[in-house]
Parts: C-alpha cells; sequence; structure tokens
C-alpha cells in the first residue's frame, strides 16, 4: 500500500512540478526538484511519458523541454478522486 | 402462444428483479470506474472493477439457473439441451470463485503485493479446476471451504492493517461490506448447488445483499460526481 500509495503521488509531483513551470521545464531541474534517483526518475519519465501525460518539446535554443498534456492535465485533476476512492474503499 | 405458468408467477418476478438490480449495479460500477483506472494504472482499482465484473456475470448465471429450477419446479418437465443446466452450474461456480479471488487479490495487493504473482491467469486455471472437482464430484463443500477461507484470510488482513496503522484509524466498513458480499454470493451459489437449501431466508439474503450493492454504487457515483461537480465550479 505504502509503495503503491507513494506511486501515485510521486506522479502527481511529478505533473504538478511541470504544470507549475508554465507547463515546461527542462528535464534535470524535474529531477532535482522530484528527489528521486537518477535512475527512479528516468523510469518515472519513462513510464508517464509511454503513458502520454508527458511529451517533448524543445525551446528556441532547441533545448529539450517537457510539457504536460492534455491526459497528464487529467491525472493533476482527478488525482484527488482517486485517492479518495483508494482510501474510502480500502484498496 | 400462452407463457409457461413459471414465467407468470412471483418467484420469476422476484428474481428478474433482484438479479437486474445486481447486474446494473455492478456493471455501472464496472465502467464507472474505467476513467480512473486507466489514468492511475492502480493495480487495486483494476481488480476492484474485475471483482464487479465477475459479480455481474455470477448473478446473470445465478438467474438463469434459478430460472431452469423453476421451469422444472412449476411447469414439469421441459426441454432443456442436455448438459446445459450442467454447464450453467459449472460456470457459476467458476465465476462465483474468479470473483472472490479478484476481490481478494483488490484488497491484499496493499499487504501481500510483493508476493502475489503479477499475472492472474493462473486463478482463471485454478478456478476450472476446482469447478470442474466440485461439479464430478458434486461436493459443493469444496467451494464453500475456499471461499470462506479466503473471506477469512481478507477479514484477517483488514483487522491486521486497522491494528497495525499507527493513526489507529477506525476499521474500514468496506471490509465488513466485501466480506458480506462474497458472503450472500458463496450462499447465492450453494443454493443452487443444493436447491433449497436457504429457502426460508432468501429473501432475507436478496434483501441485504441488494442494499450491499446498491451501497457501494451510491460511494462510487458520489466519489465521481463530486470531483466532476468541483471541476464543473472551476470552469464557472
Amino acid at each position: 500500500m505504502i509503495e503503491k500509495r507513494n506511486r501515485l503521488k510521486i506522479i502527481y509531483d511529478i505533473l504538478n512540478m511541470i504544470r507549475n513551470h508554465n507547463n515546461s521545464i527542462k528535464p534535470t531541474p524535474l529531477l532535482r526538484y522530484s528527489n528521486l534517483s537518477s535512475q527512479s526518475f528516468t523510469s518515472y519519465l519513462g513510464e508517464l511519458m509511454e503513458k502520454g501525460f508527458i511529451a517533448e518539446g524543445r525551446d528556441k535554443k532547441n533545448r529539450k523541454l517537457l510539457i504536460l498534456t492534455e491526459k497528464g492535465f487529467d491525472y493533476l485533476q482527478k488525482y484527488k478522486i482517486i485517492t479518495k476512492f483508494v482510501d474510502d474503499f480500502n484498496l | 402462444m400462452p407463457l409457461p405458468r413459471f414465467l407468470m408467477g412471483p418467484e420469476f418476478l422476484i428474481e428478474l428483479i433482484y438479479s437486474v438490480v445486481v447486474m446494473f449495479s455492478c456493471l455501472v460500477i464496472y465502467f464507472k470506474t474505467r476513467e480512473i483506472y486507466n489514468l492511475s494504472s492502480y493495480k487495486s482499482i483494476k481488480y476492484f472493477r474485475m471483482t464487479f465484473l465477475f459479480f455481474a456475470i455470477s448473478y446473470f448465471l445465478r438467474f438463469f439457473s434459478r430460472v431452469i429450477m423453476l421451469a422444472l419446479a412449476l411447469s414439469g418437465p421441459v426441454f432443456l439441451p442436455i448438459g446445459l443446466s450442467s454447464l450453467t452450474t459449472l460456470l457459476l461456480v467458476y465465476t462465483g470463485l474468479m470473483t472472490t479471488f479478484y476481490l481478494f487479490y483488490s484488497i491484499s495487493m496493499k499487504k501481500l503485493g510483493k508476493i502475489l504473482p503479477e499475472t492472474t491467469d493462473y486463478l482463471h486455471v485454478l478456478a476450472v479446476f476446482i469447478s470442474s472437482t466440485v461439479m464430478f464430484l458434486n461436493l459443493a463443500i469444496i467451494y464453500v471451504g475456499i471461499s470462506l477461507l479466503l473471506l477469512l484470510i481478507m477479514l484477517f488482513l483488514g483487522y491486521s492493517e486497522y491494528v497495525s496503522s499507527e493513526r489507529k484509524k477506525s476499521l474500514s466498513p468496506f471490509s465488513i461490506v466485501y466480506f458480506l458480499l462474497i458472503l450472500f454470493l458463496m450462499l447465492n451459489i450453494f443454493d443452487i448447488l443444493t436447491p433449497g437449501f436457504f429457502m426460508g431466508v432468501r429473501t432475507m439474503i436478496y434483501i441485504a445483499s441488494l442494499f450491499l450493492f446498491l451501497l457501494i454504487l451510491y460511494k462510487v457515483l458520489k466519489i465521481l460526481r463530486v470531483e466532476s461537480n468541483d471541476r464543473k465550479k472551476k470552469q464557472t
């Protein structure tokens, strides 16, 4: 439970961090803010990109940026309901 | 052409209403929770949804079995394809077991997630094996024994979580609700395997299980509605 709970929260934190940076952040600061090991961060980032929560973009200097997709915003909006559901139904 | 006698009796009507309400509740729970599962990929939600899908299938098969029994009891010998009744009962025991397995997985993932195998394919094989054994040996007690064992483990897990929680938050009422839902399903299936087993208390069990299914449906819809209302308020 604790591990899984943290997973939901970690995903929320990563997505929220991108949203709070005007929906575009470079991978390195995101890694720093996420408080994860490099290996875990890469794994989460890969999963979130694969699921279509995060997409890659480029800035004017052609540097890689991470941006939220509509699905990513949707997760942020529904995070509360997911945790409430899990809590209330003792899952 | 006149309707067969059993279709006009109150028993059939009660069975029909009971089964339709239960199936409808379970299917609404299954489909309404699809989005939050797709977003979270949370395994317990997946098994929770599968539990209610299998509840719906079990109650459909149970209705079918009851109709066959009512037809035989009220309309005398009727033409049925050979083996139809046995096949329905076999499928009913199988889906009943799968319901119990999925519920067990759903509420045990947080405690036993590292021990339980990732795949649930073996559960289907196990359920087919057990249901075939129950049917061939004509031993309904095997089904009851396995269901009761899983129920006791689920109750123990719920209680141990409550005891070990630091905040000593109250024991989730849904631990009891899940226990009762599986118990009622088990009794309903046992009633098919051993006809007339709980004839005297059947109505009580129907009312109690209907109440529990509607309670879960209400809770699911309430959580989803609160969230969508919040979003509407933000948009306005």
